[in-house]
Parts: structure tokens; sequence; C-alpha cells
């Protein structure tokens, strides 16, 4: 199997790095992005296996990235798990029921994260 | 809402405009029955009257007018007996004897004299007739005969003959006639004869008959004018009350605009300006109501927007403190994985306090993040009944784990069970805020005790510690935020000074309070009372049911309590033919299966399923050796596990199948599951649906982490808000589509109660039909097809 690709799209650096450096070893190809029209960008250029995607970002913010990705027939179907500091449970169900497949709060456990991917894109039921 | 309903309901009835279709129905009726009838009376009391009047008028004229005609012919007929005596008597003197016929002659011409006269007898002074003239005309009264020379036998005749006096008297009925006695004096003084005259009545009779002929016409023509009158006055004087009708109708209807407008200067014009009053305060008052209501409306819109402000406040901050911690927390947990390349055992004991103090700084700010909620009541209670042993023995377990190094932590648990009205978690966090701050102030070595003692209605909870203890002044003020006991213990002892804080708050949302007893240098200890739940009666039925058949009493032990730690329900049985039976039934959503059963291969059970319709989609998981894995999943089971299987994999891989997290999960809140719920459930399941069962301690988790689409409130006690009483709030906070199964006679009812509680977007259904319809537009919903409100807003 080849190797999975991630779009990590967040504003903060440090996370975003930390999230690349972290995935990159555990095999994944990872790209990151540092706002939601990049994010965009970046998915229009190659489809990645599963978007990582932060809330709260200068200019178009989380919330929108995933309309606008649901919106297209192209981008629908990647799956995209929120990773957010917001943890208010109203802002756990927006994401859920905007498409999200799943909504980690910050600050998350690597272990939870790299589970909750793995379970995404390597589902044992078919 | 009382008061605004009401209003609402008087506005809704007067923007109708106008009469309603029953009160349209109700009014006439009445209204033209009780007018008729009233000017019916009206005109008939006075026709009545009149004609009463006039038949008396007549009847005292007719009588005094007969008895003047009476007295008139008596008074003739005593003046005809004063004139005629002379000539009757001179007549029979000189010619009764000789010249009979003359004698007769000259009776008949004195007798034509008068038409009252009917007959005439000579006496002699004895009494005896000497000559009586019989009838005289044909009379409608009997006429006396007398019998000549017979002495009469009537007492009053022969006095009357006797003496020199005119007497006359009347004969009453039966025959009716006036008589006159009449002596004949003669000139020189001599009486020899006296003469009886007799008159009728009869020509009073006519003449009364025609008088009374002759009021019919006038009497009758009054009559007729007085009918008019009365229809006249009756019209005239009922008028405006027939106006005040009308006018009141409309009012009644809604028109509060209308006025009576009456000019009659009577009693009538008082009740119409006072009709005309009520309408204009009534209009008045629903002017009010109607401002009041859209103020209320507007203030509480106002407050809704402050709260919703301060909660995004909140959010912002903690938002603002955790995104530094997200890169700490992440290069920390890699590094001490070992993702990031070796570390060496110095290394190690370094990241461990990196993570350690990651974890302080993080419950820090949830603390304070709940703080805040509790503050702004925004933290709801979600009391249930639940055994207090097995919070207080987690907490403490939590507790050891994390920071209870080098403390001696004693559970001191008295005769159960405890069971209690509680928020689990919150009281939870209750005893771990007072633990936490126990293992603070106690030095190393030092014990810290946990005590549950059963009261009888309550339990009372106890944390004692060896630490510095209290000093008497600032016990009362241990539960002040952000307060610590020494200035200088925040850097010696930690924390912000927020958990006995919560703690107080948490039990005062429970109406409980808290003690505490102190002594410097000795310990402390609190202690609070958790009410005692009452008891739970009914148990019902699990909402998926897995069947595991498995003769290894242990193992299957070990696979039901996972399952139990679902939610679902369970049975096992030891064999294929149990298995066969127990599938046959329909109750049974999963079965888990050993390979090597006491009656039969399992295989050929999963082939015999698979074979059937009402079976095939049965998900099975089947436990054997390795080597078997082929042939089970050639066969359809939907999982293979190889014994020993490791903990929580069962579950997992059942989850997987009756909960696909590609579905969406509906939230069942339900007082009572019973088995139509469960049938309706299970038959939705197709559809993509999964259902959970609200049950607290995982249910708030659950519209916190997972992927609800919708609430269903199941309610078959009828009692709308009991049961679900603690979820709206949460319901709200997500604005999650809201389905209500409930009777359909009590849907209204129902609905109202979800808008009192703020769900505005509620459906509800009185059928499963009805319900599948509800959720198939669930799914369609998934689609991109959205069929709810917008609930991003
Ligand atoms: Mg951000």
């Amino acid at each position: 199997m080849s190797e999975a690709s991630i779009l990590v799209v967040d504003d903060e650096p440090d996370v975003r790095r930390m999230l690349q450096v972290i995935l990159d070893k555990n095999g994944y190809g990872v790209q990151g992005v540092s706002s939601g029209l990049e994010a965009l960008v970046a998915v229009n250029e190659r489809e990645p296996d599963l978007i990582l995607l932060d809330i709260m970002m200068e200019g178009m913010d989380g919330w929108e990235v995933l309309k606008l990705l649901k919106m297209e027939e192209r981008t629908r179907d990647i799956p995209v798990v929120i990773l957010s500091a917001r943890v208010e449970p109203r802002d756990k169900i927006r994401g859920l029921q905007e498409g999200a497949v799943d909504y980690i709060t910050k600050p998350f456990s690597v272990k939870g994260v790299l589970n909750s991917i793995d379970l995404i894109l390597n589902p044992t039921v078919s | 809402m009382g008061i605004l309903g009401s209003a609402r309901r008087l506005r809704r009835e007067v923007g109708r405009d106008g009469v309603t279709a029953s009160s349209h129905d109700d009014w006439p009726t009445l209204h033209s029955r009780r007018g008729s009838s009233l000017r019916r009376r009206f005109v008939v009391a006075i026709t009545a009257l009149v004609g009463v009047v006039l038949v008396v008028l007549a009847l005292a004229l007719g009588l005094s007018s007969r008895q003047r005609l009476q007295s008139e012919i008596e008074a003739h007929a005593r003046s005809y007996a004063r004139l005629a005596v002379g000539p009757f008597c001179r007549a029979y003197e000189t010619y009764f004897d000789s010249g009979h016929s003359k004698f007769l002659q000259l009776v008949d011409d004195l007798a034509e004299l008068s038409s009252d006269l009917v007959a005439v007898e000579i006496y002699d002074t004895t009494g005896r007739v000497l000559y009586s003239t019989g009838s005289l005309r044909e009379s409608t009264s009997l006429v006396p005969v007398a019998r000549p020379d017979v002495v009469s036998e009537d007492p009053r005749v022969r006095a009357a003959a006797r003496g020199l006096d005119s007497v006359a008297w009347r004969t009453p009925r039966p025959v009716r006639y006036y008589t006159v006695m009449e002596p004949h004096v003669e000139e020189w003084g001599r009486h020899r004869y006296s003469v009886a005259f007799h008159f009728t009545y009869d020509s009073l009779g006519a003449v009364t008959q025609a008088f009374l002929v002759s009021l019919v016409v006038p009497t009758t023509l009054s009559l007729g004018i007085g009918l008019l009158i009365a229809i006249l006055l009756a019209r005239q004087s009922l008028s405006p009350l027939e106006k005040l009708i009308a006018g009141a109708r409309d009012i009644g209807s809604g028109r509060l605009d209308r006025r009576i407008e009456l000019t009659s200067d009577d009693e009538f014009e008082d009740l119409a300006s006072t009709l005309n009053r009520m309408a204009a305060r009534l209009a008045g008052s629903i002017v009010e109501l109607e401002e009041s209501n859209l103020a209320l409306q507007q203030s509480n819109v106002e407050l809704k927007e402050l709260d919703r402000l301060k909660s995004d406040l909140l959010a912002n901050v903690s938002h603002e403190l955790r995104t530094p911690l997200t890169s700490m927390q992440g290069y920390t947990e890699a590094m001490a994985e070992g993702l990031l390349g070796p570390v060496n055992r110095g290394q190690e004991e370094a990241l461990e306090v990196c993570q350690r103090n990651l974890d302080r700084l993080l419950t820090m700010i949830g603390e304070l993040l709940t703080f805040s909620r509790l503050e702004s009541d925004r933290l709801a209670m979600q009391r249930r009944a639940v055994d207090l042993t097995e919070v207080a023995r987690s907490t403490v377990e939590a507790v050891r784990s994390a920071r209870g190094v080098g403390r001696e932590l004693v559970e001191s648990f008295g005769e159960g069970p405890f069971v209690v009205d509680i928020d689990p978690e919150r009281i939870g966090q209750v005893i771990e805020n007072l633990l936490t701050n126990a293992v603070k102030f106690t030095p190393e070595g030092g014990r810290i005790e946990l005590r549950l003692v059963g009261e009888a209605e309550t339990v009372c909870v106890e944390v004692a510690d060896q630490g510095i203890g209290i000093e008497p002044l600032e016990q009362s003020r241990v539960f002040d935020r952000f307060y610590q006991v020494e200035s200088s213990s925040t850097r010696r002892y930690g924390g912000i000074g927020l958990g006995l804080s919560i703690v107080k708050q948490i039990l005062d949302a429970h109406g409980c309070g808290i003690e505490l007893e102190s002594q410097v240098g000795v310990g402390t200890t609190f202690r609070f009372r958790l009410p005692r739940a009452v008891e739970e009666s009914d148990r019902d039925l699990p909402l998926v049911r897995v069947l595991v058949v498995d003769p290894d009493a242990a193992f299957a032990r070990q696979l039901t309590a996972e399952i139990e730690r679902c939610g679902w329900g369970w049975r096992v049985v030891p064999s294929a033919q149990a298995a066969k039976l127990t599938v046959q039934e329909g109750e049974v959503d999963a079965v888990i299966l050993d390979r090597l059963l006491p009656d039969g291969d399992a295989f050929d059970l999963v082939r015999e399923w698979r074979s059937q319709d009402a079976t095939r989609g049965l998900p099975v998981v089947v436990v054997s050796e390795r080597s078997d894995q082929p042939v089970a999943e050639g066969l359809g089971a939907i999982a293979f596990l190889a014994k020993p299987v490791p903990a929580g994999v069962v579950a997992k891989k059942l989850r997987r199948q009756l909960e696909p997290s590609s579905a969406r999960c509906i939230l069942l809140v339900a007082d009572q599951v019973d088995r139509e719920l469960r049938e309706t459930s299970r038959s939705l399941r197709p559809l993509g649906f999964w259902w959970r069962r609200w049950r607290d301690n995982d249910s708030t988790k659950l519209l916190v982490d997972g992927d609800l689409r919708a609430v269903v409130l199941f309610d078959r006690r009828r009692s709308p808000l009991t049961p679900w009483g603690s979820v709206v709030p949460l319901v709200l906070a997500a604005s999650l589509p809201v389905i209500v199964w409930a009777d359909a006679e009590h849907a209204a009812e129902v609905r109202a109660s979800l808008a009192d509680a703020g769900i505005d977007w509620g459906e509800v259904v009185s059928s499963r039909r009805e319900l599948r319809q509800r959720v198939e537009q669930l799914r369609r919903t998934r689609d991109g097809v959205t069929v709810w409100k917008d609930s991003s807003t």
C-alpha cells in the first residue's frame, strides 16, 4: 500500500510542524498549510486522503473550509478530522453535523490522533 | 407564559376580523328569538290591558244603564197604574155585567197604553179575584194567571187588596215581573176594588242586548288601535335594546373598535356608554399586553445574546489557553513514545515531569472553565440514581494513580448500597477536588480517608486528612474563590484556589451544604450529605441484544461484561441448539459464537443462518483457532477472533457492525424502552442510523463527542418533560433535530411543552410509520438535502 497523504491545516506554525514531524515518522505523506485558502488551493491541486483541520484561523476559518469542501462534489468524500482548542459541546456537535469524521480537542494525545487517522484510513470492516 | 399566552390567544381571536364561524352560528338565533319574544310579550300585554279596561268599562256601563232602565220601567208602571186604576174600575162597575164586550174593549184600550203591561186583575177588598185579563201579550216572561172568584193565596195580594195604599213588588226570577197593586177609592171615599197590574221586564232585555251589540264595534276598533299602538310603542322602546344587542355582539366577537351610538336619554344610554367604555378598555389592555409581550421578547433576545457573548468569551479564553499547550503536549508525548528517536533515562524522567506539569496546567484550565460555567449556571446537573460506591471508588483510583504518591488513601465504606440522586460526574469532581486538596496539604506518608456512611435519607460523605489544618478564622473563607489559606501556599502547594469553590458550587446545585472540621496541625475533615434516590422500579429492555454462544462460562463472563459496558443486553447459551432457538425467536441483534460447541460445529450454524432470509444479515463474530479464519470469513462472519481475545476487542468489532461510524447516531431519550420501541428502533437500523439509549453517564459524552444526528424523545407516560428535562438544555445547545413520539391525543400538549422548553423546531410523531418518515428525512439531510432548520446559527 502506498503511503497515505494527509493535509495539515493550522495557523499555528508550532502545531503544524509538530504534526508534520509525527505523521511523517509514522509513514504518512504530509503537507502543511497555514490558512483556509491555502488548504483549498492544496486540495484543488491534489486531493489528500485525509485532512486535519484547525478551526480558529485568520481569514477563512475551519468552518468555511469544511463547508466548501462538503459542497464540492470532488472533495466531499475526503475525510476531515477537526483538531481544535474549542471544547464547547456545541462546537463539537456542529463540526460533526457539518460532516467532519472526528473532532479532537487540543491539546490532544498524539496516540489518539494516530489511532483516529488509522481507523479512518484502514477500516477493517468493508 | 400565562399572560403572554392569553394575550396571544386574545390577539389571535381579535385578529380574525369580525365574527368567527362558531360565534356567528350561536348569536343570531339567540338574538332573534329573544327579541321577538320580548316584543310579542310587550304587545300582548298592552293589548290585553286595553281589552280588559274596555270590557270592564262596557260591563259597568251596561249594568248601570240596565238599572236605570229598570227603575224607569217601574216608575212608568207605577204612574200607569195610578192613572189606569180609575178607568178600569169604572169600566168594571159600569160594563162588566151589562155590555161585557164594551168592557173588554175598554180593557184592551187601556192595556194598549202600556207596552210593558202583561196582565191586569181586579180584586175586591177580601182579595177575591173579580176579573183577570189573563195574558195580554206574548211575553218571554211567564204571566201570573189568577182564577176568578177565588180568594188569592198570596198574602201580599190579600193585604194589598185590603189596604188603601199603592203597593208594588218585584217577582224574582224565574218569573220576573213587576206587580203594582193600586186601590181604587171612589170619589166619596169608598174602597171596593183594588187592581193588580203586572208588568214585564222584557223590554229591558232587548234594550240591554241592543246596547251590547252597539258596543262590539267600537270595542273591537279600540282593541285594534290599541294593538297598533302597542306594536309601535314596543318597537320604539325596544329599538335601543336591539342596538345594544347588536353592538355587544360585535364587541363580543372581537371588533373592539365598535361603539354603540345611542341617545335615548335613559338607562339604555347608560348601558351603551358602559359597554363602550368596556370595549375601549379591553382594546387598551390588549395593546398593552402586546407591547409588554414585545418587550419581553426583546429582553429575552437580549439576554440570550448576552449569554451567547459570555459563552463565546469563555470558549475563546479557553481556546487561547489551550493552543500553546498543543505543540508542547504533542512533542512531549511523541518524545516519550520514542517517535522522535531514542531517549535516555534522564530525558525520559524530564519528559515525565513535563507531562505531569502539562496535565496540571490543563486541569487548571479545565477548572477555570468549569467554574465560569457554574458561575453562569450553564452547567446543568444531570441527576439520576447512581451507586455512590462506584463513583467514589473510581475517583479514589484516579487520584491515587495521578497524585496520591506517598500518601495512604483509604476507602472506608459503610454498609451499602448507597444509591443516591446526583450528577455522578459532578459529584465525582467534588470528591476528586476534596481528595486532591487533602493530598496537597497532607505531608508524605500521611493518611487520607474517604468515608461513606449510610443515613436514613442521605448518604454522608467525609474526606478526612492529616494535613496542616485550617485556622478557625479562615474556615469560613476556604470556599471563596481564589482563596488559599496562606498567600504563599499557591507557590508551595500549587493550584489556583478554585477547587473548593467548585465543590461548594456543585453541592449547592444539588441542594446540599458542606461542613468542615479542622484542627491546626491535626487535620481537616470535609463532610456533605447526598440524598438517597427513590427506588427505580422497572428495568427496561436494552435496545441491542447480543447472544453469546459459548460453553466456557468464564470467557462468556468476560464477553458479557464488555457488552454491558456498551449499554447492550445479552444472553448466554452453551449450545448450538439453544443458539438456533434463541435466534429463531427474533430477539437477537448479533451473535458471538465459539467454534467448538458441545453439540456441533458453529460453522454449520453460520451456514444455516446465511442461507435464510431472516438471518442472512445477522452480524456474527466467530471465536476460534487462528487457522479457522479463512473459513469463517468465507462464511460471512463479520469478524474473527483468536483466543485469547484481548479485552475490548469484541465490543469494538460489534460496535462497528451495530453502530457503524459512517452512520449517525440518534439519541433515544425514553422513560422506558418497551417492546414496541425496541422493535421500531431495530426496524430503522437499516436506514443507516444507530440508536443510543439515553444513559446519563455516557449520553452527555455522546452529545459532546458523538455523531449525533437527532434526538428522539419517547414518552409513554404522558408526562412530556419529566424524563427528559435534563436533556433539553443540551439539545438546545446542540440545536439538534428533535422528534417526539407521543400519543396523537397528547401531541398538542407535548408541542406546547417543547415550546416552553425553548425548542421550537421539534416534530411530534405518533406512530411508527411517521417516525420512519422523519428518520428517512434525516437520511436525506445527510445526502445534502437540508430538511431541518439550519443548525449552524
Ligand atoms: Mg488556530
